[in-house]
């Protein structure tokens, strides 16, 4: 399976406002992982896994995701577009500030990963706040490179 | 006839009785003498002819139709009378008879008949008449009854002719009057057919003024709106009425951007009435599409066509506005799209899970895997992603038809595009038994273009090239700067060697899901998007694509794309020096 097959459609070079405090050892990341298809979720997790990532929480639906967000403060959230409950968008926007409220304090760098690549879904992605967005199908080992350079960049920032 | 122009013609129907009645009024007065004591006749029989004479010219002039009988024969009434008169003086005294005087009255009835000639006849026949009387005894005649024999007659020819000019001048007169009457009559007539045509003018004028406001009145499905040079309304048709909600009183003589209200139209009033119609003023047609406000709140999406009205000398009139309500259509092409994007969301959702897993299967490295099924992962992975490929070159086809496909330009060297490709196919041409080889210049091909869509393109020719040459056979890329044209471009060229393209199917070659009859006779397996990808992708950059094909010899595909515009003028400078 070749790298080309998953990208990053698009980046923001925005990070995060520090690192999160769910982590366990100063070493590791931590990441939420929410996708209403189980076995994408699955995916997601053997990737952060092998990027060298704490799974904090896995959840198939928005709502409970965005309150493990909060509750669990990752350095990563990995988020589903389409979703029952609340849409990646929503909760993107949510905990970043794009959607009109106060951007959340603690603010995980959110990966949102979709199978809709059009250019406009992308830009409406980064718009509300994603640092990237990676379309569907992925390759997971592809995935894991990513995640551990955005959370190498998310530690290495002041 | 009337009885002018009869006069005008010497046909006066009474004219010749009215004047023998006249004399014979005066020769019955003049038998009235014969009371008077002392006047006698000598002889009786000349008194009774002369009275005959009278009483027969006095019936036939008022018997006889005139105006059928020829004008000369019209002497015979007036010189009967003269006989007449001339047979009284006879035996009453001749030149002293008191009936000459009725000689006056037969002359002068004469000369009012048309011509000189009967001046003449009055001439003679006076002369005659004086002279009869004086045959019997000629000896006897003294000269002053000569002299009244001569002069008598020359005074009444005298008179007659004076009479027979004043008829004639008369009588002219008459005449240029009815020909004034006739001409008059003629522009009479004329002017009744001019009030006629000008009448008939107006009300079809009328007529087709009143047509074409039904006509635009019964366009009920789209706006027309005219305007004059400054922008307010003069023409509001039915269809405007219903699609704006704003009745017709409400909004004539108002400016247009007023009525547009929600469109950037009427944000930017007067300066966006001028934006609009400056391109139309110069005579291009301006088709625009914007979001309404209706005056009921409601949202619009319209089309304006947007035209500059003329009059007949060509001069701007003003301007012509047709709104085609879009709302449908718009409606039907967002539902279009959220289907194309649903299901190709769809589709991609499983597919992520067939590759995602496939992929841990394949790098489990507790369970590894024998080398017999690692060859059965692979062939399920090419057809996932296949599959894939598949989905993703129907969302583009979909996005190329709705006219969202967007390129993200940037400036890219063709060669970068070829050789990637190169590599990327080679173990597929290898696989198929078939020599891929690349031609690049040692300069850069320098684009504006998306690489992604551009490599897609490559790729597309290509993998078509490959797909459709026999185990053998070769397949040839290149590319490089071409001048032949006017302008430079930017060439890249894939020859094969292949089983070429039936003439007859050439125009269809770039249609959506157009197969050639070559590709299901040797089973190459495909959809038959990929060359209309590739020709949208040309078109989007501004490109052409062409095809060269012998069957059985082998295809060309030629892209030509415009060269980056600073290294175009570069190259400009540099041929210039």
């Amino acid at each position: 399976m070749t790298a080309q097959d998953t990208g990053t459609a698009g980046t923001n070079t925005a990070t995060g406002t520090g690192p999160g405090t769910g982590a366990t050892d100063g070493s590791v990341w931590t990441a939420v992982i929410a996708d209403d298809d189980p076995a994408i979720a699955y995916l997601m997790e053997v990737a952060v896994r092998k990027a060298g990532g704490t799974v904090l929480a896995v959840t198939h639906d928005g709502t409970s995701a965005l309150e493990r967000i909060r509750a669990e403060r990752p350095d990563l959230a990995l988020l589903d577009v389409s979703m029952p409950g609340m849409t990646g968008l929503q909760i993107c926007r949510a905990v970043c500030g794009t959607g009109g409220a106060p951007a959340d304090p603690h603010r995980p760098d959110i990966l949102l990963l979709s199978a809709s690549v059009q250019p406009e879904a992308v830009q409406v992605g980064l718009d509300a706040g994603a640092h990237s967005y990676i379309a569907k199908p992925f390759s997971p080992r592809a995935l894991a490179q990513r995640l551990a350079e955005v959370a190498g960049a998310r530690r290495s920032a002041p | 006839m009337t009885f002018l122009q009869q006069v005008a013609r010497g046909r006066d129907p009474y004219a010749v009785a009215e004047r023998q009645v006249g004399i014979a009024g005066v020769f019955l007065i003049a038998y009235l003498l014969f009371l008077v004591p002392g006047i006698r006749a000598g002889a009786i029989w000349p008194v009774v002819v002369a009275a005959a004479l009278v009483v027969a010219a006095t019936v036939a002039a008022l018997t006889v139709h005139w105006p059928q009988v020829p004008t000369r024969w019209h002497m015979l009434i007036p010189l009967t009378d003269l006989v007449a008169a001339g047979l009284l003086r006879i035996d009453t005294g001749a030149a002293s008879s008191p009936f000459s005087a009725l000689m006056i009255l037969a002359v002068l009835s004469l000369g009012i008949e048309r011509g000189r000639f009967p001046v003449v006849l009055a001439a003679i026949g006076s002369f005659v008449i004086s002279l009869v009387p004086l045959l019997p005894d000629l000896a006897s005649v003294t000269a002053g009854v000569w002299l009244r024999t001569f002069f008598t007659p020359l005074v009444l020819a005298c008179a007659a002719l004076t009479v027979n000019e004043l008829s004639r001048r008369l009588r002219r007169r008459y005449e240029r009057v009815a020909q004034l009457r006739a001409q008059q009559e003629v522009l009479l007539s004329q002017a009744q057919d001019h009030a006629l045509e000008a009448a008939a003018a107006s009300s079809l004028l009328r007529e087709s003024a009143e047509q074409l406001s039904t006509v635009i009145d019964s366009v009920t499905e789209q706006s027309i709106i005219g305007t004059d040079t400054v922008g307010a309304v003069d023409v509001y048709n039915t269809g405007a009425e219903r699609m704006l909600g704003r009745p017709r009183h409400e909004v004539m003589g108002h400016l247009l951007p007023e009525l547009l209200a929600g469109s950037p139209l009427a944000a930017a009033a007067d300066d966006g009435f001028a934006e609009l119609v400056r391109e139309i003023r110069s005579g291009t047609p301006q088709i625009r599409d914007l979001s309404l406000t209706r005056a009921d709140g409601g949202g619009l999406d319209v089309r304006i066509s947007a035209t500059a009205r003329r009059d007949a000398a060509g001069d701007l009139e003003g301007y012509l506005f047709v709104l085609t309500d879009m709302t449908a259509e718009r409606e039907a092409a967002r539902l279009k799209d959220e289907f194309t994007g649903l299901i190709s969301h769809e589709l991609r959702t499983p597919l992520s899970s067939i590759l995602g897993y496939l992929e841990l299967i394949a790098d489990d490295e507790e369970n590894p895997l024998s080398a017999e099924q690692m060859g059965y992962l692979a062939t399920v992975e090419r057809n996932a992603q296949r599959l894939l490929r598949l989905v993703g070159d129907l969302l583009f086809t979909a996005q190329v038809e709705a006219g969202k496909f967007s390129l993200d330009r940037r400036p890219v060297d063709l060669r970068q595009i070829v050789t990637s490709t190169g590599e990327s196919l080679r173990p597929t041409a290898a696989a198929a038994g078939v020599t891929l080889s690349v031609f690049l210049p040692d300069g850069e091909i320098p684009v504006d273009g998306d690489p992604v869509r551009l490599g897609q393109a490559c790729d597309n020719l290509v993998s078509n090239a490959v797909k459709f040459t026999k185990p053998g056979g070769r397949v040839a890329i290149s590319a490089g700067i071409d001048d032949s044209g006017d302008e430079p471009v930017a060439r890249l060229s894939v020859s094969d060697t292949g089983v070429g393209i039936p003439v007859e199917e050439m125009e269809n070659l770039f249609s959506r899901f157009f197969r050639a009859s070559t590709a299901t006779a040797n089973a190459v397996p495909g959809v038959g998007l990929g060359l209309t990808i590739t020709k949208a992708i040309a078109t989007a950059h501004g490109g052409t694509i062409r095809v060269a094909s012998t069957p059985g010899e082998g295809t060309t595909f030629s892209l030509a794309l415009p060269l980056r515009s600073d290294a175009q003028d570069r190259r400009r400078l540099a041929t210039a020096s």
